[in-house]
């Protein structure tokens, strides 16, 4: 059995993907151009989208019939979803209660001096790097992240892709830049034309 | 200009049913806001209609129904009259008046903003972990936070201005249920009542722009908390 296996059909509005992932990598990379469905894919295995028949099981267990909340994930939006009356540091630590691993975890993504700024203050890539934060350092079993290097310059684009490769974590990302993939030494996903597997 | 005690005492028990019936009235309003703002059940539309009648109907209408539900015979007022509780023509009666008639517009200000939260930030909490009690407390009241805040302005100001419903279910006794609009009427009514009719009505308006100041200052206060930079 593989550590990650996701098997359903999507259909929303018209649009239906089928799919058939097995992956026994840390890291996964749905690959594949816009529009395809890597985002319904990351929103399927997190139980943000109702897919009937859904069969998605991590490490034996089976997360299909349970609610968001109850799947122990976390995950990185394609929009970074900040809560905006909560500070920087509280946005991180509501994923997570305890504190250590934070000071380490802003630094390597450069966010130390953003933590008791509000998200209006941020940037663009700012507001991206403390949504990966978020996700990261809550203790999942599965982290989602959908393009999580979107506006970030090229040298915070490498801390970023070093961390992932450091952190022990299994990762199921969404990105369209095929470098990424290899830089992480990744399994692919490609999903196009309705099939993602 | 200075009020006479009997004005003082008018004005602040119109304080104090507004109070009240805010106090009161707010949780309710946003229970039902939320209910018909995230719900879908049977009936919805009668609910809604239902809430907004007081807004629609005669205040001297919505006094009479009350009679008819608290009064001694009624079925609501029955059973409590056995307990020895009677609610017509006392000060409970004029809270329950204004509570009743302020109601619709506390459902109306709380459910705007709860429509207006943000359903995206939402799943973001539950997948990192939140169930509906830690969603609620920690986004939902917190970012709905400027439309209670409308609601218990718009609330207290109808509360505070209430008069035909509370005429007909609290009547006109002094010191128990004569507030400031039925105090002013008394004035009016009276032969040279209309010094102290125009220094009750000088006090109702400094006291309303007050409160609606005071409530705009929060509101504002609290939008820039919310939504807002660091300082």
């Amino acid at each position: 059995m593989s550590g990650l296996s996701i098997r359903t059909t999507i259909a929303r509005a018209g649009f239906e993907l089928r799919v058939d992932i097995a992956s026994d990598a840390r890291i996964t990379v749905l690959h594949g151009p816009s529009g395809a469905g890597k985002t319904l894919t990351l929103h399927a295995v997190a139980g943000l989208i109702p897919c009937p028949g859904a069969r998605i099981v991590l490490e034996g267990r089976d997360l299909s019939s349970l609610p968001p909340q109850r799947r122990n994930l976390s995950m990185a939006f394609q929009e970074p979803r900040l809560f905006p009356h909560l500070s920087v540091r509280r946005n991180i630590l509501y994923a997570c209660r305890k504190t250590g691993g934070l000071a380490a975890l802003a630094d390597a993504l450069d966010i130390t001096d953003l933590l008791d700024r509000r998200p209006a203050d941020l940037s663009g890539g700012q507001a991206q790097r403390v949504s990966l934060a978020r996700a990261l350092l809550r203790d999942s079993d599965l982290t989602l992240l959908d393009e999580p290097f979107t506006g970030l310059d090229a040298s915070r684009k490498d801390a970023a892709i070093t961390l992932l490769s450091q952190l022990r974590r299994r990762i199921l990302m969404v990105s369209h830049d095929p470098d990424d993939a290899a830089r992480l030494n990744a399994q692919v996903v490609h999903v196009a034309n309705g099939t993602a597997q | 200009m200075t009020l006479s005690p009997a004005e003082w005492q008018a004005f602040a028990l119109s304080l104090q049913v507004a109070a009240g019936a805010t106090a009161v009235g707010l949780p309710l309003a946003y229970l039902a806001a939320w209910t018909l703002a995230r719900r879908h059940f049977w009936g919805k539309g009668l609910v809604k209609a239902a809430i907004q009648l007081p807004l629609v109907l005669p205040p001297v209408v919505v006094g009479y129904l009350l009679l008819q539900v608290f009064g001694r015979n009624g079925p609501v007022g029955a059973p409590l009259a056995a307990l020895g509780i009677t609610l017509p023509f006392t000060t409970l009666a004029a809270g329950i008046a204004a509570g009743v008639m302020a109601f619709p517009l506390m459902v109306r200000a709380c459910r705007l903003s709860i429509e207006a939260l943000d359903p995206k930030l939402e799943d973001a909490a539950r997948i990192h972990g939140a169930g509906a009690v830690r969603r609620f407390l920690t986004l939902s009241l917190p970012l709905s936070l400027p439309g209670l805040l409308a609601g218990a302005t718009l609330g207290f100001a109808r509360g505070f201005g209430e008069f035909g419903a509370t005429i007909v279910f609290a009547a006109n006794i002094p010191g128990e249920t004569r507030t400031l609009p039925i105090a002013i009427y008394s004035a009016l009514q009276s032969p040279n009542g209309d010094a102290a009719a125009a220094r009750m009505v000088t006090v109702s308006v400094i006291a309303a722009l007050g409160a609606f100041l005071l409530s705009e200052w929060l509101e504002r206060r609290t939008r820039a908390r919310l939504s807002g930079r660091s300082k």
